[in-house]
């Protein structure tokens, strides 16, 4: 097992373990984690073909996914209050398991994502990664647990794009995590409104607009 | 090349004027005259590449083909009108609520914008293109926050996050078509829309399919199609009016190209029976859905918000079945009309105080000029004659007749017809119903232009339709560029 997989299967179960915890803290430890191990791919194949551009794109990921966002976040949670998300609908427990089903099922199912002849199952991580992303969404109460799923979601598009893909242009993958921070930092700026608004950060009671 | 570069050298200007300038009233002139540059320019770089067959400048992933020099003078249009509106409007920045900080927003991010979606249609690789829609949701999220309200946060939110897994999903189908394309493309071309769209038969089938579900729901969301619109509504209501305006009138086209663009690629891989099976279904479902949420819509600015669902419908549908001279027509006759529509809203909420339906009433007895414009920009919007949505409108059917997709026709017809009843309903009683309390705020009949302008120019739009130009419309769009 090459360090490229071992380091995507490190990220899949860091997305599984996101989908039981509910210590906002500990999310954004796991987050940093994921951020880290898939920056990592791209670090150790571009110092292996000794790739300048990717090399750099590698350090910007590293900075960006496992540094800079969750500190933010970290910053946010702690201003604006936010220890635990117990979530709504699936107990924690219960959404693991089936995170665990669809880790399972994607893995095996590698061969449908990969453009690869023989797939070393990182199409399966990736794509489980991305599901269970939106599973950490729906099941969550608080929009900072909801900013979380979406970027677990994006981590696993990361993961896809360098595992399975020669890769998007360096110019272009800086735009994508340039356009992610910008995003991660306008929804931050929403997130204090929501609090200072609705004094509180349950999605699940925002009504103004319902019809 | 000019003029390309000056498409994107007026908003930006504008931007940086509404950022540094201090004086509130320069700002608004600066954008006045920037709206009409910017529109003069895309329509002369629009010219510029019919005369070449297509073919148009380009710098690095952005070119212009037909498609986009056409979207981009529609672009042009409703930025035009939306900054002429908001620079007429505002005598005072405290005017609808909207503070001081609020204009330089709405300014600044609707410049912005223009630049992002500009950038939309006119990019030549897909992932260029995403960065751009991506860009799209980040400038527009503040225009959805100007009024502070605790409405508009929750639909900020909302627009943030469902827009933002759309684009998500976006791009993991981006990323798979670039999976497709190993090992046939250069390192370089993986993404580039033109070499995809020539070698489409070389790219891998069963990720193509998968690619494609992916890149329909993600710019599906973006376009606010059913059954991933709930953010439209809540945005494009809580939006200043210029800017509803703005995204109803150029943002959704915008998505509408990138599915567009996706649908052509696609369609040439052999799987077109995907690109009819799944993307014109969900246009004529969205503008069935539309016409059933129009019935119990209470504001008049949700009202046009789902109006703007349906015809993204309409747009799908055609999309879905490769029509590009409808699809490009009803892009133009739905800003046109929508765009109107918008801004005469946003006049009536600074004359009357209220969006409200139930409030409002006997604006034509109260203010004759808005609610002639009013009942016009309803006609426009929902494919009455003479304006263009009705030729565009009745091209489709009739295309979509030819064939023989029944089953869209059938639903396609029957949305119209309620949506058409149910809008009509709604502005009768608020135009001729009971007289409500008097006028609160006198608005300058100039703030009228701009909805006008785009109302003749729709009803323009329906004459000049004709099978010659037709066909002409279809030769520049089906030629050069990007294909």
């Amino acid at each position: 097992m090459s360090p490229i997989h071992e380091a995507a299967g490190l990220a899949a179960m860091v997305s599984l373990w996101l989908l039981g915890i509910t210590r906002v803290k500990s999310m954004l430890w796991g987050l940093a984690l994921q951020g880290g191990a898939l920056s990592m791919i791209l670090l150790i194949h571009a110092i292996a073909n000794n790739l300048a551009p990717e090399i750099f794109l590698g350090m910007s990921a590293l900075l960006l996914k496992a540094v800079v966002i969750p500190l933010f976040l970290n910053w946010s949670a702690h201003r604006l209050k936010v220890d635990r998300d117990w979530g709504v609908g699936l107990a924690p427990g219960m959404a693991m398991l089936i995170g665990a089903v669809v880790l399972m099922t994607c893995y095996f199912q590698s061969a449908r994502f990969s453009p690869l002849s023989v797939p070393s199952g990182t199409a399966g991580y990736s794509i489980a990664m991305v599901l269970i992303g939106v599973m950490i969404m729906i099941t969550r109460r608080l929009a900072m647990g909801i900013l979380v799923g979406f970027l677990v979601l994006d981590n696993g598009i990361f993961a896809y794009s360098v595992t399975e893909t020669a890769g998007l242009p360096a110019v272009i993958e800086l735009g994508v995590m340039f356009d992610l921070f910008v995003a991660v930092l306008l929804t931050g700026m929403v997130l204090f409104r929501v609090s200072r608004s609705f004094e509180h950060m349950d999605v699940s009671k925002m009504r103004e607009l319902h019809e | 090349m000019t003029a390309f570069i000056a498409i994107f050298t007026f908003p930006l200007l504008v931007a940086a004027s509404s950022l540094l300038v201090r004086d509130l009233r320069l700002i608004r002139s600066i954008a006045g005259i920037g709206g009409l540059a910017h529109a003069s320019a895309a329509i002369w770089v629009g010219i510029d590449v019919w005369r070449m067959g297509g073919h148009g400048p380009g710098i690095g992933w952005f070119s212009l083909d037909g498609l986009g020099c056409w979207i981009l003078a529609v672009n042009g249009l409703v930025y035009a009108a939306a900054m002429g509106n908001a620079a007429l409007l505002w005598n005072a920045p405290g005017d609808i609520h909207l503070s001081e900080r609020g204009v330089r927003v709405l300014f600044g991010c609707g410049s912005l914008f223009i630049l992002a979606g500009n950038a939309v249609v006119t990019a030549s690789d897909l992932g260029a293109l995403w960065i751009s829609m991506e860009a799209t949701t980040l400038v527009t999220a503040p225009l959805v926050l100007a009024h502070g309200a605790k409405s508009s946060i929750e639909a900020a939110w909302k627009y943030l996050i469902l827009c933002g897994v759309g684009i998500a999903f976006a791009l993991l189908g981006t990323v798979l078509l670039l999976a497709s394309s190993a090992g046939s493309a250069p390192s370089d071309q993986g993404l580039n829309i033109a070499w995809l769209t020539s070698h489409a038969m070389s790219l891998r089938r069963p990720l193509i399919d998968t690619s494609f579900v992916f890149l329909l729901l993600g710019y599906g969301t973006k376009a606010g199609l059913f059954p991933v619109h709930n953010w439209l509504p809540d945005a494009h209501s809580e939006s200043p009016a210029p800017a509803s305006a703005l995204l109803s009138g150029a943002l959704l086209n915008c998505a509408m190209v990138a599915l567009w663009r996706i649908s052509d690629i696609v369609s040439r891989t052999g799987a077109h029976r995907a690109v009819t099976g799944l993307l014109a279904p969900m246009g004529a479902l969205s503008v069935l859905a539309a016409g059933v949420m129009l019935i119990r819509q209470r504001d008049l600015k949700r009202m046009w918000a789902y109006s703007s669902i349906e015809n993204m419908g309409l747009m799908a549908v055609a999309a879905g079945l490769q029509l590009a001279p409808v699809f490009a027509l009803h892009a133009l006759a739905h800003s046109l009309g929508k765009a109107s529509a918008f801004l005469l809203s946003g006049n009536v909420v600074k004359q009357f105080g209220t969006a409200s339906l139930a409030k409002l009433g006997g604006i034509m007895r109260r203010s004759p000029a808005t609610g002639f414009a009013l009942l016009a920009a309803g006609a426009a919007v929902m494919g009455a004659p003479p304006f263009g949505s009705f030729a565009s409108e009745w091209i489709l059917v009739s295309k979509t007749s030819m064939q023989s997709q029944w089953a869209i026709v059938i639903v396609v017809i029957a949305g119209i017809t309620i949506s058409f009843v149910a809008v009509l309903t709604h502005l009768g009683r608020i135009v001729f119903g009971e007289k409500q309390p008097e006028l609160e705020v006198k608005v300058s009949p100039l703030a009228l232009v701009p909805s006008a302008v785009l109302l003749l120019l729709s009803a323009c739009l329906f004459f000049v339709v004709s099978p010659a130009a037709y066909e002409a419309l279809d030769k520049l769009l089906n030629h050069g560029g990007h294909r």
